[in-house]
């Protein structure tokens, strides 16, 4: 494994709201970073942009990203590109920006995600969302939904899980987002409520899946020592096709979540039972459990229950998606990677940001893990954080 | 015209024996060689959905089904699964129950359609 030659650190983020956007593209992406130089006047000038943004053409039209979000943030000068890998674009420009400065090539990277989505009807984004997938699953229709449906099925058949827990770990993501003044639904969602909402792709229904929205987020890399210290990344493939996966347990788990963990564990040099808090990829309620499976804090199958039992709350062993995931917070692609480091930001510092929903408030987290998903977690990378001060 | 029309081809790994669909360029399982060998289409059903949201362009419900497909090799080695997997529809409501015995054959755009076996 190569070294790391300096430190990196992350500080200062900025958020929007996330949900439906009155405002552009370019709109979303300055407020998120006038919310950082908001929050943290003293923010260097950034010597480097990444945009990460998974299909800005598509979604808003919009060329020439990263030049235009860095015109708009009156950055121009500095350097400035787009990173792209599906929906874990945000943690794939994290990434990046270490990089940069682990490498001593920058001092200050700025990344910056943002999506803008629901200015397309639901159908045309999920047309557009499904480019991701492999051809042979395209031409027969089936969608990402469709997909993790298949995957889900498999998952409950093999551990002998009743549906109705998926429903539990939708509860519990509204829930949490009730805590969050920018998730897209702040209010609780009941779990007669979701077990009525319309049937998506058998057995999921439209309330276990994450919704459309637009938003943005950001935060800043740097080389001084910072609040938050990058400890280790992790990034792995997989076949695009679901059925070229050769993994003996390619139906029920996602291997790339699995050696993008190992390698970042690896890196950071902690063992999983060390970590303290997480933000992982909920795209649908399903994968909550899949993934704490796959990142090694739970055997496989006892996820879904023991989230349906509470252990993954704020004050429970396993603090997870404090600010609501993906599901309750919305799933602005490009942005959600962002969102994920930006909460873990937030609960590593005790920001005031996240006064509702501290994780161990007596006994601050301290080792923060973000886990990003793109695809049919076919590109997962893994980071783990920790508090320095 | 195909000699046998509906004829299912698979990729089998010419190092490492492990077999695939679609047919790609390299063995998922191990980047090796592949060559394509014919299949009868019948396997069993691993998992199934019935998607009532699709995409714009395709009419509800799509009835997906993931089938292990049997085993071609004569002398199984113990490498990887014991037979390709592949991604199918049916009008068949009864096809969707996990185990169930289906027959699949592929159509001129190469899609797969199951049959009861």
């Amino acid at each position: 494994m190569p070294h790391v030659l300096h430190p990196a650190y992350m500080d200062a983020v900025g958020h929007t709201p996330f949900g439906r956007a009155e405002g552009s593209f370019l709109d979303l992406a300055a407020a998120a970073y006038d919310d950082l130089t908001t929050r943290h006047p003293e923010t260097p000038r950034p010597d480097h942009v990444l945009v990460s943004t998974q299909d800005p053409g598509a979604f808003a039209g919009i060329g020439n990203v990263a030049v235009a979000v860095t015109d708009r943030l009156g950055l121009c000068g500095v350097a400035a590109s787009r990173i792209e890998a599906a929906p874990a674009s945000g943690l794939a420009a994290f990434e990046s920006a270490c990089a940069l400065v682990q490498s001593g090539a920058r001092a200050n990277v700025l990344i910056l995600g943002v999506e803008t989505m629901t200015s397309l009807d639901t159908a045309r984004a999920n047309q557009v969302l499904a480019r991701m997938a492999h051809p042979s699953e395209r031409q027969n229709g089936l969608t990402m939904a469709a997909m993790v449906a298949l995957m889900t099925r498999a998952y409950l058949e093999r551990y002998g899980h009743d549906p109705a827990l998926l429903d539990a770990v939708a509860a519990r993501a509204h829930a949490q987002g009730t805590t969050n003044r920018y998730a897209q639904f702040q209010a609780p969602v009941s779990l007669d409520d979701i077990a009525a909402s319309p049937m998506v792709a058998d057995p999921l229904r439209r309330h276990h899946s994450a919704p459309l929205s637009d938003g943005a987020a950001c935060l800043m890399v740097t080389a001084a020592p910072g609040p938050v210290l990058v400890k280790g990344i992790g990034p792995a493939t997989d076949p695009l096709a679901l059925t070229h996966r050769p993994h003996r347990d390619a139906l029920t788990h996602f291997a790339a979540t699995q050696r993008a963990a190992e390698e970042a564990y690896g890196r950071a040099r902690i063992d999983p039972s060390e970590v303290d808090i997480l933000e992982v990829h909920d795209a649908f309620s399903p994968m909550t459990a899949m993934h704490l499976e796959d990142l090694g804090l739970f055997k496989p199958g006892s996820a879904l229950p023991a989230i349906a039992q509470g252990k993954t709350t704020p004050d429970g062993p396993y603090p997870t998606n404090c600010g609501g995931g993906l599901k309750a917070r919305g799933h602005p692609v490009g942005a959600t990677g962002i969102a994920m480091l930006a909460e873990l930001h937030w609960q590593l510092t005790q920001d005031q940001e996240v006064s509702k929903r501290q994780a161990t408030p007596e006994d601050p987290p301290r080792i923060g893990l973000a886990h990003n998903m793109g695809g049919l977690g076919n590109n997962v990378i893994v980071a783990i954080l920790e508090a320095t001060s | 015209m195909k000699e046998d029309p509906g004829r299912i081809e698979v990729g089998v790994c010419a190092s490492c024996n492990v077999a695939h669909h679609p047919v790609r360029h390299d063995c998922p399982a191990c980047h090796g060689p592949v060559t394509i060998h014919g299949h009868p289409g019948n396997g069993a059903v691993v998992s199934w959905t019935r998607v009532e949201r699709p995409p714009s362009g395709f009419d509800a419900p799509i009835r997906a089904i993931l089938v292990r497909l049997d085993d071609l090799r004569a002398h199984g080695d113990g490498v990887g699964p014991s037979g390709p997997l592949a991604l199918a529809t049916t009008p068949h409501d009864d096809l969707l129950a996990i185990g169930t015995p289906v027959r699949l054959r592929c159509d001129d755009a190469g899609r797969l359609h199951a049959e009861p076996a």
